[in-house]
């Protein structure tokens, strides 16, 4: 790749839409077409359980007002059968919003009563109602994968441990945006901004859901109030539908209620057996976990065991998943999807075993965490990483939090104030931020030597168009300025840059840019060398801050607006599929050989905890990325402290909690379900980090890098551990868990 | 939310008199109103909402002698006021741990101390448990989820009362003035809410000069400090003489339906110094007769850990 880079990584290089984030007027799905149009809303399940006998909206269609109603039996995507709280049957469109939900208390639904399973205890019992995802019961064996032979790291281990979790936090995702659509139709054409992390495949999915071609739909997505993996919704179906039955534009809101009760995180807990020599050498795992998936079979629960599975040096493991599923809201993707459940579980066995051991935690992780000498071991067939720097990333969190001068003991030291301190750090071979398929891009260079990307994606998280930006005018050698967005998130005319999520978007999509870029580069260096007197080969020429020249004399040059006015027009595209394969030799594979693309992170904390309340305050926060390679820095730095902003929320403060008997949640909203403000983040105490360890694969050598950060709240709750001696039995960790774990409830 | 009628009414009397018959309600802040109307809390709403914020002159802070405070006043005022500050510390402490900076800006003294329970059962969207308080038959928190439940005084509902306020105006004596009557601030709490009649409008606080050699002090524990709820709270005024701890009350928030005297401290505390020893014991005596539902035995750690550390920042 580049031996010298003029823009990746560059100081002061801006957010391209900062602008219009700061003012306001980046579009919503819910904030265009302000005049005349529709408004709807739904009407959930109020049962956790339940057959839709009748629906009479008699009633809400005599209001003034009221447009439409549409029930089950109209909606491509809806049952009469309901398995949790807050699935949407049947909805309302008005001419307000407000009468839209008016009138969905003035619809009577008779309702067959079923009985329910809410919790995943109840879901297991022996006579547990059936919950309805699954024919045959409540539980599915997801995963099981063998390593080596347990039995004998069993029988080498000089002392083995034995640990059983308590299940680790249930969350909604807090978007400051939920799932809204506004939708229209003409003729048999179907129009739609919808607030998605996927145009691409929501246009899929209208085509899909009203037997369209896809050329006969067009998704629009530019501002998009957050995703953390839950930015996708059900909505687009339900306005499209009513703006086909009224002929009108249609907007559908989803309030704060309905968006709690959609796709959640799962909870996770785990029976973990651990084998171990003396000097701290692991020599056998066995992770047993669970999780709660809600009302959804296909929960993508079965990332939990990565964080053991690909973080620790191991011969012998076994790893097995079991599903549970309740009549609760189904638990989709949560930022980083099953590795918090991961990290808030196997931490906990790692750090008993420290203990039985008499080693640091620290130390003994040190000891075992994987290196560019080990092959990454949950493939069957042996791959190398693409990068494996945990013990480079580990110390700098040491350095960050002073972990040397500030450790003991489990319950061993107390602050003057008289509570007690602890401190931790964990980390794990984090599997997202690598690259997925199927990205395409388009790059559009225009006569003055300024250009556009076109992206298929939205503005979910902040910084990855630029990021795409960075890339490109890197690979063309221009400046960061001249490079610009273009459209963005409209199917109609950009190319599929596919689903935000796995923090794969910088890099796959920018994997995608890249190609896009060379091919750019390509047409340009023909333009340029046919200019020069006398005249060059285009491989004779290179390109760097603006300029194109000649390798062997760089002072021969011509600037990228003198060879675009002479170019006829120079658009560069990619319809990439860049796996995940070495970009340079490690250790014995070569160019083009499969690796795996894994993300090093690792967070330390510092936590005080007061043994009369049970409070915990944060008093150091250190959080570190491998990231491979830094493209826009701004956004990196944002990135990694919205990360420690993560931690903290999933540690101290997020919960959902259920009332058992109806499946109900009783924190539905901003304040119950806390989401924590500034005043609640210690930011002045957080220490954001970012390593560059060049990974072996994708463009640049960068890798994503939103996600990984989410699983190390399991640093806070070690912390805590060894503040206190004792584990909180569920996250998050609110006081009267810990005073729980103290012995005082 | 449901359809409504809005006055704006420039008087009390013109107040009261759309208030009458029941189906209207005082809107000031609006900060508690329209999240109870948004979310379809209740099974009716008021026909009509009656704006007192038209009513001039009601949100004065003066003292006479004794503080009087509007009940229009806002609790950003009260927090920040000088006169507040000058001998009744613990009002601003309490006004200032109200809510965010926005809610104080826009929540007034007479709606914090008349606002709804934040009972999750009581709050749930859609009216979803038709419980005690809204004329049900079952307090729902005592078969459910009661974390967050009254530990003293729950009876027939076991919400708390959630009013920073009260807690150190309770402390210190203080009295409610209404279109109709005057009463001990005590009074206006009753474990499902306040005995305010449907026309009756509280106009004024009143809250005498502390007796010389009178300490003060609001404790507030909350999960997020940026603008939860009391956990628990706890606000004491004590007065000292040449033998020590000569008087004092000590008033328990966020445990208890209304807020709590804890007599059993304040005897404990009577009649000796304030050190770590005396303040831990009176706090150990502030949740006498604590009745620990499934979840919620945690708050008497919390109740206590409050009132220790009031006695001693007070001291």
């Amino acid at each position: 790749m580049a031996d010298e880079l003029f823009v990746l990584g560059k100081d002061g290089n801006r957010d391209k839409q900062s602008v219009e984030c700061v003012c306001g007027t980046i579009e919503a799905a819910d904030d265009v077409f302000m005049g005349k149009k529709l408004h709807a809303a739904g009407k959930m399940s109020p049962h956790a359980h339940a057959r839709v006998v009748s629906i009479d909206a008699s009633k809400a269609l005599a209001m003034d007002g009221v447009v439409d109603v549409i029930g089950p039996e109209d909606h491509p995507q809806w049952s009469d059968v309901l398995i949790y709280v807050g699935q949407p049957f049947c909805a309302v469109a008005a001419t307000t919003l407000a009468i839209a939900r008016r009138a969905l208390e003035q619809i009577d639904v008779e309702y067959e009563i079923r009985p329910a399973a809410t919790t995943p205890e109840a879901a297991m019992a022996s006579n547990a109602p059936l919950v309805g995802i699954w024919p045959e019961g409540n539980t599915n064996v997801r995963t099981t994968i063998d390593r080596g032979d347990l039995d004998a790291g069993f029988a080498e281990a000089d002392v083995i441990t034995e640990t059983s979790t308590g299940w680790s936090t249930r969350h909604q995702h807090h978007m400051i945006e939920g799932g809204n659509t506004t939708a229209w139709w003409n003729g048999d054409e179907c129009y739609a901004w919808v607030s998605t992390q996927n145009p691409h495949s929501e246009h899929r999915g209208l085509a899909g859901a009203f037997g369209l071609k896809q050329n006969q739909v067009r998704v629009y997505t530019h501002g998009n109030g957050g995703g953390f993996g839950s930015g996708r919704y059900a909505t687009q179906a339900t306005a499209a539908l009513l703006a086909k039955r009224t002929g009108q534009v249609v907007s559908y809101h989803s309030d704060r209620i309905e968006n709690m009760h959609s796709g959640q995180q799962f909870a996770t807990r785990a029976d973990i057996k651990l084998g171990a020599k003396l000097d701290g050498t692991l020599t056998a795992i066995e992770y047993k976990y669970m999780s709660d998936q809600g009302a959804n079979s296909r929960a993508p629960m079965t990332g939990t065991h990565n964080v053991p599975q690909s973080g620790f040096r191991c011969a012998n493991a076994r790893f097995e998943a079991l599903g549970i599923a309740t009549n609760t809201p189904p638990c989709w993707y949560y930022r980083c999807v099953a590795h918090p459940g991961g990290a808030w579980t196997f931490n906990q066995a790692m750090d008993d075993m420290a203990q039985e051991l008499g080693m640091d935690p620290y130390e003994f992780r040190m000891k075992n965490w994987v290196t560019m000498d080990d092959d990454s071991p949950d493939e069957s067939s042996p791959r190398p990483f693409s990068h494996a720097t945990l013990r480079e990333i580990g110390p700098r969190i040491a350095e960050a939090i002073g972990y040397d001068s500030k450790k003991h003991a489990n319950g061993a030291r107390m602050l003057p104030d008289g509570r007690y301190h602890g401190i931790a750090i964990t980390g794990h071979m984090d599997h997202h931020g690598g690259l997925s398929s199927g990205r395409a891009a388009i790059v559009h260079l225009r006569g003055d030597g300024t250009g556009f990307i076109n992206a298929g994606i939205s503005r979910t998280g902040g910084g990855t168009v630029s990021s795409h930006c960075h890339i490109v005018a890197e690979r063309l050698g221009m400046n960061y300025e001249d490079i610009n967005v273009g459209d963005y998130g409209n199917t109609g005319v950009t190319a599929d840059g596919g689903m935000q999520a796995g923090s794969t978007n910088a890099t796959s999509t920018g994997a995608a840019f890249y190609v896009a870029a060379s091919d750019a580069r390509e047409q340009l260096f023909a333009q340029a060398a046919s200019m020069f007197e006398p005249a060059v080969n285009a491989e004779d020429l290179d390109a760097a801050e603006g300029k194109i020249f000649q390798k062997a004399d760089p002072t021969q040059f011509l600037t990228h607006a003198e060879v675009c006015a002479r170019a006829s027009r120079i658009i560069g595209h990619a319809s990439n599929n860049w796996g995940s394969t070495l970009t340079r030799p490690v250790k014995g594979y070569g160019i083009g050989d499969n690796a795996r693309q894994r993300v090093p992170c690792a967070t330390g904390a510092e936590v005080a905890v007061d043994p009369d309340t049970g409070e915990v305050e944060i008093l150091t926060l250190a959080y570190c990325t491998d990231i491979g390679r830094i493209f826009f820095k701004d956004g990196a730095y944002g990135q990694a402290e919205a990360g420690c902003d993560h931690v903290m929320a999933q540690a101290k403060f997020w919960d959902q909690t259920w009332d058992a008997a109806t499946g109900r949640s009783l924190t539905a909203d901003f304040l119950t379900h806390r989401f924590p403000t500034s005043l609640d983040l210690p930011i002045e105490n957080y220490h954001p980090l970012l390593h560059e360890g060049d990974s072996a694969v994708g463009p640049f050598g960068g890798t994503g890098m939103g996600e990984p950060c989410a699983g190390n709240h399991s640093a806070i709750q070690c912390a805590i551990f060894n503040a206190i001696g004792a584990w909180p039995d569920r996250g998050p960790c609110e006081p009267w868990t810990v005073l729980k774990a103290m012995g005082k409830v | 939310m449901r359809q409504f009628s809005h006055i704006n009414a420039t008087t009390v009397d013109e107040a009261a008199s759309a208030l009458s018959g029941g189906n209207a309600a005082i809107l000031a802040g609006g900060t508690d109103l329209l999240g109870i109307e948004k979310d379809f809390v209740l099974s009716t709403s008021p026909g009509t909402l009656v704006n007192i914020k038209t009513i001039p002159d009601m949100d004065a802070i003066t003292d006479d002698g004794a503080l009087k405070i509007g009940s229009l006043a806002k609790l950003s005022d009260i927090a920040s006021s000088s006169t507040v500050m000058s001998k009744w510390a613990s009002v601003a402490q309490g006004a200032k741990r109200v809510g965010t900076p926005q809610l104080r800006n826009m929540g007034t003294l007479g709606g914090n101390l008349a606002q709804e329970c934040r009972c999750w059962y009581f709050r749930g969207a859609d009216n979803y448990w038709n419980c005690f308080r809204k004329g049900g038959t079952l307090c729902f928190a005592t078969v459910g989820n009661n974390t967050y439940n009254a530990i003293l005084g729950g009876q027939v509902c076991f919400a708390v009362c959630p009013s920073d306020t009260a807690i150190p105006l309770t402390a210190l004596g203080a009295t409610v003035v209404t279109n109709k009557r005057s009463m001990p601030i005590e009074d206006l709490f009753v474990v499902l809410g306040t005995s305010l009649d449907d026309d009756e409008i509280i106009t004024e606080v009143e809250v005498p000069a502390p007796a010389s050699g009178t300490v003060q002090s609001f404790q507030k524990f909350a999960i997020r400090k940026s603008f939860d709820f009391a956990v628990a709270s706890a606000a004491v005024s004590i007065t000292l003489g040449d033998m020590g701890v000569s008087d004092c009350k000590i008033v328990l928030g966020g445990v208890a339906p209304v807020p709590w005297r804890a007599t059993a401290a304040e005897d404990e505390l009577t009649n000796g110094p304030i050190n770590e020893t005396t303040a831990a014991a009176a706090a150990a005596k502030a949740t006498d007769g604590a009745l620990k539902l499934t979840d919620n035995g945690w708050l008497v750690y919390e109740a206590q850990a409050m009132v220790k550390r009031a006695i001693l920042a007070a001291a």
